[in-house]
């Protein structure tokens, strides 16, 4: 006979006691078993039917302007409005900046919500912020990435959604560590352990030698060579014989097998290879670092990978029209419109679309949830350098794909695009939404370093966007 | 209606804070998942497990919950029997008594009682322990209340029950059933009572006779005394290899070299194992790995504390290890120290911690065992700390301020950057600015200061507050009780209490005897690590095998034999160097050849050129000092550890180095059965089998290329299972 507590309770209950983890603890701080070590159990709390098999995660590091691209104020005074034009896009509910011309085609394949907002206004807590969907604990310039912040959302994931197929990764981030002044929080796994790290690769995809550094041995090493190590490597634990009464060997054995089974195995490597994309595609992305890195995006989701995150540039930038970020100050004689026109807009209209096109052409758009945002907006009013600082009040993010419904607005912000006038969305609402699409419930839980039983979003999804 | 048929109350009358608050609490209402949820669920927040009574009375008020014109109707009466819809499914039954405590409740007019109604005073379970037999699986609880007016009931029934595994289950009625054999530990919570008890299942293994050994010391006494009880025999005792290389690492994260190795084997003296236990723990090595030990819960990291200071505070640590500071002496200069952080060390702590509920945390994770953070939003759900509690320990903690003297930090925008000397002062709380004041989350208000303890006399001087509430946590039985703990942990694999720094009521050792004597033995000694490190090392339970020859042996949780674990970070890249005399360079500024004895952990987590062994230390957990809580060092092994390993730039640095002792043994001309065994000896403190050597030489002698295969046959070593795991 059970207790008759609701289904839902008992279900994380039964679900966090088979998650598999050293030394966690069940919700009235219990240890868990170390014996009890199931599978990897997928948490099931609400069992929700996936939209996304994969999430494509472009952060767009220093905030780009919404007032200038994705919800623009023709009439609004002249200090407000954006200098750049805006066009009829291929849905009739939204025109946005004339300098995305072929984006303006795709428009009909996403949503957009023009309504995002919260009160950072420092890139490290907005950007923690925005790779994780919870608020940091303060508005810190330098916010310490400190074990207690929340996970990435690709290692939420990796814990509670792994991929089914253990040969392949389930989170995978590249190719910069973000970071303004110290490194910014919410790139990894934080108190959920470096076994739901992304496997992060810091290489520039658009190189030749682009490739996955664990699957590359050194040089003085060939496949064969570490396989005949692996030999005498058996012939020794097979005389200690803790393979035969220990789990912990075990398990670590596990690991061994694993990594010989990915060197040998041409598949993980191969999904790293953009060589084996044809020239003409990999022009259409644009042979750049991050073009390169939308088009790798492609490759992992459709190798399996559930979520990628592609970093814009790995500075907050806006300085340069050659690269780094979005974040466009006119700091150091520089001016915005320049550099936004010379540089992150032609990569943006080049690199979105192409990603939302070959997404669509290999049948795997309704299944790949892309998400395209910054860390904030930026001020509606145009500051004495021509220019826009930072703006959390309200800015604007793109959703395509997963799920989610195409050619749709939601959200209207106020005549300045300063402040949300209806249907305002938090961050942790968007997260709420993104696990939505991926099959997770929202509110399942995970555990810090002391245990404290934690809702890995505390907002709610944003139903009116899911298709 | 009486909930507490068939005793009879005083009245008839359903009780709020007694029946009604039973009800959301048995019915899971007010659990974390649901509406005791900080956020409420469906715009309906009850407290966390009913510890605010006055507030879910409030909160019944509103939204149609409760309806005294029509009782029936009430939402609280609807939802939960799924009379209408609720995400939280149906809690139970209309009819079932759970139903008609609320609906008597209601009719009676719901009043709230919570100032006249006699409160609960205690629970108690029983009994405390239990073994059962199988096929024997199932035992009936009871738990009984008692109340301030000296009233005594059976709450069996009413209890919420939850096990610490999955092994055993409570019903709802109170029966403890077991699906296999083992130990659990069973949480009974009624209204704001908490109580525990232990149980445990075996097979009758009729015939059973204990065949270890006797006794080395007390230690032994209550293992064996346990393990007689759950019907184990142990592991044999380990051979002299293993027991040299496993208490050269649990002592000193120092690997044996080959010579003293083979030279502890061959010694004949019976005492020859306690005389290395004592070498080792006069070995400056010893003072250098616990140091490192007490630097990961001291915050020994230079962001905050600079390079100059990590070094300063480092060393301070080491020599009171070294010179054998009792750690109750070294607790209290930490707690109480103020003054310039380059001229008194343990003035560290308080640069380290810059926030009253960083500090307050800290001392009591630290130093009590005592993880409080939970009840900074709400009471502790399963220790007895209130959040009042909470913010007035805090509070003592409040106006330690910083004369900063200098601060040369590179970066002018990273306000937790430090580099200079500061001087940690004590100022008086009315002189804080009311801007920064720590201030209870409730009544907005800074907390009067006191000890942790609600009954605690007052502190007797502000100006001294450090130094009484340094006295109160030395005085405290968890003090002692977490150190034993944590190096009974350190030298064993596997702790009494788990987590380590997780001690309370509710979180019973495993063996509540051998805990009692840990600390009885630590405290009588002066609080001498080395006293407990010496019995723990002694003992025959510490020198079991890890192997437990079939079934022959028992489990690794009853310590029937060694446990098996993964070595921390320094001590496994360390090792691999020593064992191939290999050298290391370490990004730090002293440029540290061995990890165990680097100070603080800039060149591995602050550094943007950590060098090849900072990453490595970093892939195999070793913490940033972040936290103060033993649990940030991690000890899992992962895929990426793996990579490292097989492919990775740091065993393949090591192994190719010209000079390294594979390169050596070759210009001395040594043959390769020599070598091979010196490898053995070098990396696994062991010799190879007839079986490995046949192998190894095998390998050798069909290679071209005569270093490569001694660089395999050393990878292989350097992978064995037993290289990075305890055993």
């Amino acid at each position: 006979m059970r207790d008759p507590s609701c289904q839902s309770f008992r279900e994380t209950t039964i679900a966090r006691r088979t998650l598999l983890r050293a030394g966690g603890m069940g919700l009235l701080g219990m240890t868990m078993p170390k014996l009890l070590r199931a599978s990897e159990a997928t948490v099931a709390n609400l069992k929700i039917a996936p939209r996304a098999k994969s999430v494509i995660f472009l952060f767009q590091w220093g905030g780009p302007s919404q007032i200038d691209i994705l919800d623009m104020k023709p009439d609004a005074p002249k200090e407000y409005r954006s200098p750049h034009g805006q066009i009829r896009t291929s849905c009739p509910d939204i025109e946005i900046c004339e300098h995305l011309p072929r984006m303006a085609r795709y428009m009909d394949k996403c949503t957009v919500i023009r309504t995002l907002h919260h009160t950072m206004k420092n890139h490290n807590s907005a950007g923690y912020y925005a790779l994780s969907g919870h608020a940091p604990p303060s508005d810190d310039q330098r916010l310490r990435d400190l074990p207690d912040l929340y996970p990435a959302y690709g290692s939420v994931v990796s814990k509670l959604s792994a991929n089914e197929d253990r040969g392949m990764p389930t989170f995978v981030s590249y190719p910069h560590v973000i970071a303004d002044g110290s490194r910014t929080p919410g790139q990894h796994a934080s108190f959920l352990g470096k076994k739901f790290d992304p496997l992060f690769i810091p290489h520039d995809p658009n190189e030749a030698d682009f490739r996955l550094p664990e699957l590359s041995l050194p040089g003085n090493l060939t496949l064969d060579r570490v396989q005949a190590r692996r030999g005498l490597q058996q012939i020794i634990d097979a005389q200690s014989r803790l393979l035969e009464f220990s789990e912990q060997a075990r398990g670590l054995d596990d690991y061994y097998k694993n990594v010989m089974a990915m060197l040998n195995s041409p598949r993980v490597r191969e999904a790293f290879d953009l060589s084996k994309e044809p020239s003409w595609l990999r022009e259409r992305y644009g042979r750049t670092t991050y073009g390169q890195g939308c088009l790798l995006a492609r490759r992992l989701a459709e190798a399996g990978v559930k979520f990628s995150t592609c970093y814009f540039a790995n500075s907050i930038g806006g300085r340069s029209k050659t690269s780094g970020g979005w974040d466009t100050h006119g700091f150091d004689n520089t001016r915005m419109y320049p550099i936004v026109e010379a540089y992150h807009l032609p990569v943006t209209d080049q690199t979105l679309p192409t990603l939302l096109e070959d997404l669509e052409q290999r049948g795997m758009l309704d299944e790949t949830l892309v998400v395209w945002m910054g860390e904030f907006g930026r001020t509606p009013k145009i500051n004495k350098n021509a220019s826009r600082d930072h703006w959390p009040n309200c800015y604007s993010v793109l959703l395509a794909g997963g799920g989610v419904k195409g050619g749709f607005v939601h959200g209207k912000s106020d005549k300045h695009a300063a402040e949300p006038a209806e249907d305002g969305v938090t961050p942790e609402d968007l997260a709420a939404t993104i696990y939505y699409l991926l099959g997770i419930d929202p509110k399942a839980l995970i555990y810090d370093t002391q245990d404290r039983p934690l809702m890995i979003s505390s907002g709610e999804p944003v139903m009116e966007v899911v298709a | 209606m009486c909930l507490f048929a068939p005793c009879v109350l005083v009245s008839e009358e359903t009780s709020f804070s007694r029946d009604v608050m039973t009800v959301l609490s048995k019915a899971g209402c007010n659990a974390g998942a649901c509406h005791g949820n900080q956020n409420g669920k469906g715009g309906f927040k009850l407290s966390l497990w009913g510890e605010n009574p006055k507030s879910d009375f409030k909160a019944l008020q509103s939204g149609g919950r409760v309806n005294i014109d029509e009782p029936a109707a009430s939402k609280v009466l609807l939802k939960p029997t799924l009379q209408v819809k609720h995400e939280g499914k149906k809690r139970f039954e209309t009819g079932s008594s759970e139903y008609r405590i609320l609906l008597d409740w209601i009719r009676a007019g719901a009043a709230e009682d919570s100032n006249e109604a006699p409160h609960l005073e205690s629970i108690s379970v029983s009994p405390g322990v239990a073994m059962l037999t199988t096929p024997g699986n199932s035992l009936a609880l009871k738990v009984t209340a008692t109340f301030s007016d000296g009233e005594q009931l059976d709450v069996t029934r009413w209890t919420v029950y939850e096990t610490s595994n999955l092994i055993a289950e409570v019903t709802a009625a109170g029966v403890l059933e077991f699906a296999q054999t083992g130990e659990t530990t069973v949480f009974a919570r009624y209204l704001s009572g908490r109580a525990s008890m232990r149980a445990g299942m075996i097979h009758p293994r009729k015939g059973y006779r204990w065949s270890g050994p006797a006794p080395a010391n007390t230690i032994d006494k209550h293992v064996f005394s346990k393990l007689k009880q759950f019907k184990e025999n142990p592991a044999a005792s380990c051979d002299d290899a293993t027991f040299m290389r496993r208490a050269c690492l649990d002592i000193t994260g120092t690997l044996p070299n080959p010579r003293e190795a083979k030279a502890f084997v061959d010694e004949r003296d019976p005492g020859k194992r306690a005389r290395l236990i004592e070498r080792l723990l006069a070995s400056p090595e010893y003072a250098e790995f616990w140091a490192l030990k007490w630097a990961d819960l001291l915050r020994v990291e230079e962001k905050t504390l600079d390079a100059k200071g990590v070094e300063i505070f480092y060393n301070w640590i080491r020599e009171g290890l070294a010179t054998g500071k009792p750690l109750d002496v070294f607790a209290h200069e930490v707690l109480s120290a103020t003054g310039s952080t380059y001229g008194n060390p343990p003035a560290n702590f308080y640069r380290a911690l810059r926030f009253p509920i960083d500090r307050a945390e800290a001392a009591a994770q630290v130093f009590l065992g005592s993880r409080l953070k939970c009840a900074r939003c709400h009471d502790h759900p399963f220790e007895d700390v209130r959040q009042d509690d909470y913010y007035r320990f805090a509070a003592l903690f409040d106006g330690i301020d910083y004369e900063i003297v200098e601060n040369k930090r590179k970066d002018k925008f990273d306000k937790h950057q430090f580099r200079g000397e500061q001087k940690v002062k004590l100022v008086a709380l009315e002189k804080l600015d009311p801007k920064i004041v720590l201030k209870h989350p409730r009544t907005k208000k800074p907390p009067k200061p006191g000890l942790l303890d609600r009954d605690a006399p007052p502190l007797a001087s502000m100006n001294r507050r450090l130094e009484e509430m340094a006295q109160w946590v030395l005085s405290h039985p968890n003090f002692a009780r977490v150190q034993a703990n944590r190096i009974w942990f350190h030298m064993t694999g596997r702790a009494l209490i788990d987590p380590v720094d997780d001690v309370r009521d509710t979180n019973p050792a495993s063996n509540p005897a051998l805990m009692e004597t840990l600390e009885h033995e630590l405290r009588d000694s002066g609080y001498d690590p080395r006293h407990l490190i010496r019995l723990i090392a002694n003992s025959r339970t510490y020198q079991f095998s890890a192997d437990p020859r079939g079934d022959a042996a028992g489990s690794e949780e009853n310590f029937a034999r060694a446990t098996v674990r993964r070595y921390p970070a320094e001590v496994i890249i360390d090792a691999a160097h020593r064992s191939l005399a290999g050298p290391i360079e370490f990004a730090d500024t002293h440029k540290s050849t061995r990890s165990v004895g680097m100070p603080g952990v800039e060149s591995v987590h602050l550094s943007r050129n950590p060098g090849y062994g900072g990453r490595f230390l970093k892939l195999f957990g070793k913490p940033a000092r972040l936290t103060s809580s033993d649990a940030e060092r991690n000890d899992e092994t992962t895929l990426a550890q793996v990579f490292e390993l097989t492919g990775g730039e740091t065993l393949n640095r090591l192994l190719r180095q010209d000079n390294n002792r594979i390169g050596r043994q070759i210009k001395e001309g040594n043959g390769d059965s020599e070598i091979v065994d010196t490898l053995y000896w070098a990396i696994l403190t062991r010799a190879p089998s007839a079986n490995e050597n046949t192998a190894m030489l095998k390998h050798l002698s069909a290679a071209g290329d005569r270093r490569g295969a001694l660089e395999d046959v050393a990878w292989g070593l350097l992978n064995a299972k037993e290289f990075i795991l305890r055993r």
